[in-house]
């Protein structure tokens, strides 16, 4: 192979390559590049945005309930009972802030130049959507899993008693901020507490551990998503229409 | 490339904002002048597709925007009249994040975001979070984002509000050290901030043109006949006191 | 090894980075520059091929995702450029191969007699070659001095293997006869004497 390969380099006449074309060719391609943008649909890097742009605050929450999760995990002697409500009082909580995030944009005056980009208002709050989403189920689904290591709770009821309430209280903020066409950003989250103020004041600890109960909060967890489907593709169309999204009030 | 404006309306409650618009933008710098309440802002809205004019279209070569939807968007960097910012966010945040939702890729992002900060005289503070920064800063994070995508189409609403005289020069000198093939619109209420640099001149009122012109000498003379009759506070803005 | 270096770079370009694309064009510009210049024979004609094909290059970057070889990636728009640019000129006068060599006798990097001899071979391939049919070339030369195998060569010209190891096939027996009554000839010119 050596030896073939040299003799071809005997025969061959092809000359030697002058510097100054490699640089000519080198300048040609990065002029180009500089007038043209690669043609990137890049949706990781658009997630990992969406997620620096939730606010401290939102990570805050969760990590502070997980560690409260664990701190009655570890000091603490409850029964089933007191666990599972323990969950359905920490859910809300961590979900409180989530709508307010989501319409952040709404309210820092951001969706008229982020109306005006490649990945629009639409697809921008799906992302959205799922970025706060997964932290919240994350967290819950870590608290969760602590309740029924500690406890011995079953770990479907953990589940459905921290999601039912996670999943009714941005509903019901999502309604009222989009009815009220809040705008402040304060006021957005003082009204997200009412919600969750309202699920203590129902008082399901009597509900909790009927043999029937399970159907129940299955029910009530259904009903929930798909209230909250229907109201986020609300917004969505709204989005899509782009006059809805700055001329919010 | 060509932006054409063909009889467009727009109305709000009753009230013609844009009242029957008939406008061909060819590449160059346009320049939009107009007291507040003449209709700029709602007709620099329908051009980047925020509003649906009521009646008439917009087009880009022949395309409808509406229709044109993200390949339209990708040509578009918009400075808008008043607009918000996260405060956690620093500049470089702010303007990654901007790159991010206009699909520029990082290195790209990171280059063009620290390039432009440093035009506009920002690159020390890049890492300060903008809620510490003063109005005028703002506005230059805000003219930055515009630049991003290097747009083909460049709507600048009211750009130097904010911007002491150094800065406001800095700036005309920057909007004419770009290339010669973009669409620039910058829409304003001040005269000096077209006078010299736009290749031609639109004077709004009411929602309509009045005037349509190259650039002229006696650009004041001219944009304060058109408001004579109104009210006097219109058109005595910035250096024409 | 290499395959992945160059997968890595076109991330990179894609990406924007401009070192990247230097990068490329220096490991990959003497391969290009020199199968441009062995399909056209002239210096200029192959420098502005080569750099038609790195800006082509560029572009497909930015636009495809390629998910082969590099190598064979590169050489198709290569191949491409260098059978657009022959259509063109077959309406003009064939063109000689340039004196590159001179250059080098002059600068004192080879010996007279060895310049001769390699103008000699240079002039002596050349023709061989040219007498070729284009596809046939083409074949012969990226399998000898490229060194891509049939079945590369029929991805990069974009012909089925068959015709890809036929073309390279009926080539060298084209050479061969030419060779062959070259030396025959040369046998009668000694006889003769």
């Amino acid at each position: 192979m050596r030896e073939m390969n040299e003799k071809r380099e005997k025969a061959d006449w092809v000359p030697a390559v002058r510097q100054e074309k490699v640089e000519e060719v080198i300048t040609a391609g990065s002029l180009f590049m500089d007038k043209n943008v690669p043609d990137v649909n890049n949706v990781w890097v658009l997630m990992a945005k969406q997620l620096r742009y939730l606010s401290p605050s939102l990570w805050g929450c969760q990590l502070l309930l997980l560690c409260a999760a664990i701190a009655a995990a570890l000091i603490t002697s409850m029964d089933c009972s007191d666990a599972g409500y323990m969950i359905f009082t920490m859910a809300p909580v961590a979900g409180f802030l989530t709508v307010p995030e989501m319409l952040k944009d709404l309210q820092y005056n951001m969706s008229e130049l982020e109306s005006v980009c490649r990945y629009d208002g639409a697809k921008v709050l799906v992302l959205r959507f799922i970025s706060a989403g997964l932290i919240n189920v994350l967290c819950l689904t870590m608290i969760s899993a602590v309740m029924w290591e500690a406890f011995g709770v079953s770990f479907l009821k953990t589940v459905i008693y921290g999601l039912v309430p996670y999943v009714w209280v941005n509903v019901i903020n999502l309604f009222l901020i989009m009815l009220l066409r809040i705008r402040s950003r304060r006021a957005g989250v003082l009204l997200s507490v009412m919600p969750v103020a309202a699920l203590y004041l129902f008082q399901p600890e009597n509900m909790m551990f009927y043999d029937g109960a399970v159907v129940f909060w299955l029910a009530a967890l259904a009903a929930g998503v798909l209230l909250g489907a229907g109201e986020v593709c609300l917004i969505m169309k709204e989005r899509n229409k782009r006059e809805g999204a700055f001329l919010w009030n | 490339m060509e932006l054409r404006i063909s009889n467009v309306t727009k109305t709000y409650k009753g009230k013609r904002a844009v009242d029957s618009f008939d406008l061909e933008l060819g590449e160059g710098l346009h320049g939009l002048l107009g007291a507040n309440g003449s209709g700029k802002t709602t007709l620099m809205r329908m051009i980047c597709g925020l509003l649906r004019p009521t009646e008439g279209v917009i087009t880009i070569d022949g395309v409808d925007i509406a229709q044109a939807g993200e390949g339209y968007r990708e040509y578009l960097g918009y400075l808008p009249q008043h607009f918000g910012y996260y405060p956690n966010f620093s500049a470089m945040d702010f303007m990654t994040y901007m790159a991010a939702l206009k699909g520029l890729p990082k290195t790209i992002a990171m280059e063009r975001s620290e390039s432009l900060l440093d035009e506009l005289g920002l690159y020390a503070v890049r890492k300060k979070k903008l809620k510490t920064y003063s109005g005028g800063m703002l506005q230059r994070v805000g003219i930055a984002q515009a630049l991003l995508g290097n747009p083909k189409i460049l709507v600048l609403d009211e750009p130097t509000a904010g911007l002491d005289p150094k800065e406001r020069v800095r700036f005309r000198q920057l909007l004419t050290s770009l290339e010669k093939d973009k669409i620039i619109i910058l829409s304003t209420h001040i005269v000096s901030d077209v006078e010299k640099i736009a290749d031609d001149v639109i004077i709004m009122k009411e929602g309509g043109i009045v005037y349509r012109g190259p650039q002229t000498d006696n650009l004041e003379d001219l944009y304060l006949h058109f408001f004579r009759d109104g009210n006097p506070e219109d058109g005595m803005r910035g250096d024409l006191k | 090894m290499v395959a992945t270096e160059d997968r890595r770079l076109i991330n990179r370009i894609r990406n924007g980075d401009k070192g990247a694309f230097e990068e490329l064009v220096k490991r990959h510009y003497e391969d290009i520059f020199s199968y441009c210049y062995r399909r056209t024979g002239n210096r200029e004609d192959a420098e502005d091929l080569t750099q038609e094909v790195f800006l082509k290059l560029v572009k497909a970057i930015y636009k495809y995702r390629h998910t082969g070889k590099f190598r064979n990636f590169i050489f198709t728009i290569a191949v491409n450029c260098c059978n657009d640019f022959i259509r063109r000129q077959k309406t003009r006068p064939e063109k000689e191969p340039d004196d590159t060599y001179l250059d080098s006798a002059v600068s004192g990097e080879m010996s007279p007699s060895e310049h001769m001899i390699k103008r000699e071979n240079r002039f002596i391939l050349y023709e061989r070659l040219s007498g070729l049919k284009e596809e046939q070339k083409e074949a012969l030369v990226l399998h000898y001095f490229h060194g891509f195998k049939a079945r590369e060569i029929a991805e990069i010209t974009g012909v089925p293997l068959a015709t890809a190891k036929s073309r390279i096939r009926q080539g060298l027996e084209h050479l061969k006869k030419e060779y062959e009554k070259d030396k025959d000839k040369h046998i009668e010119r000694k006889g003769a004497r």
